[in-house]
């Protein structure tokens, strides 16, 4: 069953409110910008079928479901739902703004914070570290009214990935503009390709099992099918 | 209050979700339709219909998590900020209304009654003959601990390791018997200079300590209705998107504290084969379940009838079988004579009581009645129910059976506190504003803004939860939750996945029903460990001051529970919390306040249907004419226009568009910006 349908990839989009999450989304998604700022309103979550290739050449059909905040990091309010189950981060600032790029630590605490434990691998404490997470400076159109510089960035890049584990790569750094679609596409790979390599690392790290009880997968209530029936099917073809 | 009558009607019903709507330094509104206080399911599933609506919705919460009593607490929590009892920071808001009352808000929200009696975790692990333990040589066992002149020799027996003879190894190790002289200086010893554990500890540690993040321990656990007003609430809003469930495995049924758990008929095999019943029990039970599926597939058509005309979709009778419970539904079935059904429905009309009819009309023997009455219809509450009440909510639970696996009920991934959380989402993805650690000060409906208030903000609703404006009386009825951990698993065996909903009948263990459910890592509220681990949920309802002990009961059940483990299982009890909430009545003050809804905490049950009721008849107060948790086409045209679906209309511009930007890049970005 789980040959024929590709793997999902959750992926969460963070950041503060205006620094272009959505409209990064949308260039992503459907290729178009929208222009003037309004509040997140209908932007839920998208899904795109990509390929990703692995650090070993072989190639991946993954689904990626990139989350948009939905407008409830404005005040603080996203609850521990919003991560559950991420399989990546894309820490989103604004390369105009400079309180943006300091916040980048808020967001990156508060997601570890939410689900930090139940992302962990057991018997490694510091997987907080290897948590895939890339940074995204966006409005990199915006010349003139650039404040963050490009080595402040990668500056903090290198801090934030060096904080727990010793001789860390530093997370992938990516500037970006909605708006010209520079960098877009492939910011949004590179972290489908970090998403792919720590499942399968989380994957690999469970200790060995002679037998591995069938896990019986999630229902899904869209499909309207019984489960049961589904079953039947699957054993008499 | 404000005349709706007077205002236009388009400019508050989608103004917020363009950017002209007058807001404050803050970025709120100036004026909301719904203030809704408190996160719980009621609330989020109102939010979310407001929101769908185009109403603009402010929805607040004290805390800063989402859910309230709903909520979803890692153990971490649970035990730092809950059990030590926490002070929340946040701002002051006055709400407004235009009457002349003020109504002051609990600080603490829908959390006001809220109460930890005990909290407790196992720490007392011994280490004597026959413990299994963890050494630096391997996992063993003690086979004798004795003196040898100045010393204690201990005999741990290597079971990881097997001599060519067959045998375990063996290690003796010498303590002096000065430094363990009393049991507890010998534990220390063993554990920190030698390094020997029990088994039982190091697992206790591992759950407890290393891994207590994996846990996401539910306020109150709920299980939904494989049909019915949830699931379809969650298809209709979209938030089926978000969450993923597993079906429960089985009901469970504790008849009394001598007896273990038996898995509750449910099904046509269940009945067959169950061990609970006489073979004329079994009988009777099938001829009842049959007429109670036929008076529910009756009852339903006379209800589609009655609303031919706005039922586009009306199913053919064999669809409708198809989602009933399948193993009961097949043609070999005969259908009970429609006599049968007939005098079913006299005696409803006659007001008799469920029991009653069971017993007297059905024959059904005390156990059976009891069965039927507490597992099958799931009655709760005080008072007996009515044979109305109880005939649909059993056809509730027959008809969800085998939609979605093998039992009517589904099981959210990661708790039941995912629901809020996921209708909250959607309400936000529709434009309601979301703010946690806010406490809402007092509804102030005199339009005169007290000094002592930090902030004000108008709507024309106002949603709180009973408990924030009600003056609790110790009279009134109040729910216990009781939940432990245990090391290893309960039903079935090492390998069966623990999703069970236990059923205790009122009179087997105190005078009131207690519900529990037991979960594992197959749904991820618990941490994956190798030992494996299982949560135990119990609930129950009592009145105050009847003299009863909850706390003794949901005890002595959870031990109940504990001892019908499976031979060879491991499962020991290694931590448990119970805390308790009240039950709040609706008071007179809050009735007469026109346009404030209060949310009534409901009866706990083993689902969370109630909630999506009770949303809903709220939502029909405020949008009377409004289409429950369906998008409105306002709300939908102003998306798509967002999500940039109109400029693919608009082929033509866009290439001009486009043509500008390459002409003329700077221009217009100084006009884009």
């Amino acid at each position: 069953m789980a040959a024929h349908r590709p793997k999902t990839l959750k992926i969460v989009i963070l950041g503060d409110s205006g620094v272009g999450k959505t409209s990064l989304m949308n260039r992503y998604s459907t290729g178009k910008f929208t222009g003037q700022y309004k509040a997140t309103i209908g932007a839920d979550f998208l899904t795109k079928q990509v390929v990703v290739t692995d650090a070993f050449g072989q190639r991946h059909v993954v689904m990626l479901q990139i989350w948009d905040t939905a407008g409830q990091e404005r005040f603080q309010s996203l609850g521990v739902g919003f991560y559950r189950g991420a399989d990546a981060a894309l820490l989103c600032y604004d390369v105009t703004d400079l309180h943006s790029i300091d916040n980048l630590n808020h967001w990156r605490q508060e997601f570890l914070d939410q689900v930090g434990g139940s992302m962990m691998v057991p018997g490694l404490s510091e997987t907080a570290a290897q948590f895939p997470f890339a940074v995204l400076g966006n409005k990199v159109d915006k010349v003139n009214d650039r404040l963050v510089p490009l080595a402040r960035a990668e500056q903090w890049c290198r801090d934030a990935a060096g904080a727990h584990s010793m001789g860390s790569i530093p997370f992938p750094h990516f500037e970006t503009s909605a708006k010209t679609a520079v960098n877009v596409d492939e910011a949004f790979h590179e972290v489908a390709r970090l998403a792919l390599q720590y499942e399968d690392y989380k994957r690999r790290s469970q200790p060995p099992q002679l037998f591995v009880p069938p896990s019986v997968p999630p229902i899904d209530l869209r499909r309207q099918t019984s489960s049961t029936y589904e079953e039947r099917n699957d054993t008499c073809c | 209050m404000v005349d709706q009558t007077a205002l236009p009607k388009t400019s508050g019903a989608s103004r917020h979700l363009d950017n002209d709507a007058p807001r404050d330094e803050e970025g709120l509104l100036l004026e909301y339709d719904a203030i809704i206080c408190g996160t719980g399911l009621t609330q989020s599933i109102l939010a979310s219909a407001l929101a769908r609506h185009g109403k603009s919705v402010l929805h607040c919460d004290t805390s800063d998590y989402y859910g309230e009593l709903d909520a979803v607490w890692t153990l971490p929590y649970l035990q730092e900020k809950l059990g030590k009892g926490h002070e929340l920071k946040g701002k002051m808001v006055t709400v407004r209304t235009d009457d002349s009352t003020c109504i002051p808000l609990s600080p603490k929200g829908g959390l006001q009654s809220f109460q930890i009696h005990s909290l407790e975790r196992r720490n007392d692990f011994t280490v004597e003959q026959g413990t299994a333990v963890v050494t630096p040589y391997g996992n063993g066992t003690i086979i004798s601990i004795s003196p040898r002149g100045l010393f204690l020799d201990l005999l741990v027996s290597l079971d990881t390791w097997k001599l060519a003879n067959g045998k375990n190894p063996s290690v003796h190790i010498s303590i002096p018997q000065s430094a363990a002289s009393t049991g507890a200086a010998f534990q220390k010893y063993l554990k920190e200079k030698l390094g020997i554990v029990s088994i039982d500890e190091r697992d206790a540690h591992l759950i407890l300590d290393e891994r207590s993040r994996g846990f996401a321990v539910d306020a109150t656990p709920g299980l939904l209705y494989a049909s019915g007003a949830s699931v379809e609430g969650l298809l209709k809003s979209g938030v089926a998107d978000y969450l993923e469930f597993k079906s429960l495995e089985g009901l469970l049924w504790l008849e009394n504290s001598d007896s273990c758990l038996e898995p509750v008929p449910c099904s046509k095999n269940d009945v067959f084969a169950s061990k609970l019943l006489s073979p004329m029990d079994k009988r009777r039970l099938m001829k009842f379940l049959q007429l109670a599926l036929d008076y529910g597939t009756a009852h339903a058509l006379a209800e589609e009838e009655a609303s031919a005309e706005n039922n586009k979709q009306v199913l053919s009778l064999n669809e409708r079988y198809l989602n009933q419970g399948r193993s009961l539904a097949r043609p070999q079935n005969k259908a009970v004579l429609a006599d049968d059904i007939r005098a079913l429905q006299e005696f409803i009309q006659a007001d008799m009581k469920f029991h009653e009819y069971l017993e007297s009309k059905q024959r059904l023997s005390p156990k059976l009645c009891r069965i039927v009455r507490h597992a099958l219809a799931l009655e709760s509450g005080n008072g007996d129910w009515s044979l109305r009440q109880g005939m649909t909510s059993l056809c509730q639970h027959m008809q969800a059976l085998g939609r979605f696996g093998t039992t009517a009920f589904l099981v959210p991934m990661y708790g039941s506190g995912e629901l809020p959380q996921a209708f909250c989402r959607s309400a936000a993805v529709y434009g309601a504003t979301y703010l946690l650690r806010l406490k809402a000060a007092a509804i102030a409906t005199d339009g005169e803004a007290s000094a002592a208030m930090v902030k004000e903000v108008m709507c024309r609703h106002m949603v709180v939860p009973q408990d924030s404006v009600a003056t609790l009386e110790s009279k009134s009825r109040r729910v216990w939750r009781y939940l432990c951990i245990f090391r290893g698993k309960v039903v079935g065996s090492s390998r069966s996945p623990q999703r069970h909903a236990i059923i205790v009948p009122p009179g087997a263990f105190g005078p009131d029903a207690v519900r529990g459910v037991l979960l594992d890592e197959g749904v991820n509220v618990t941490p994956h460990v190798p030992c494996g681990c299982t949560i135990l949920h119990l609930t129950m309802a009592v009145e105050n001051d009847t003299g009863i002990d909850p706390q003794d009961i949901l005890r002595r059940v959870s031990l109940s529970v504990l001892s019908s483990k499976y031979e060879g299982s491991n499962a020991i009890r290694i931590f448990q919390v119970t805390f308790s909430y009240a039950l709040p009545e609706a008071s007179n003050q809050t009735k007469n306040v026109q346009n404030l809804h209060c949310v009534q905490r409901s009866e706990p049950g083993l689902s969370a249907d109630s909630s999506f009721e009770q949303a809903r008849e709220i939502f029909a107060a405020i949008c009377p004419d409004g289409n429950f948790l369906a998008i409105s086409e306002q709300v939908d045209t102003v998306v798509k226009e967002r999500l940039g679906e109109q400029i693919e209309e608009d082929a033509d511009g866009l290439v001009l568009d486009s043509a500008m930007d390459i002409i003329e890049p700077k221009t217009r970005e100084s006009s884009a910006t």
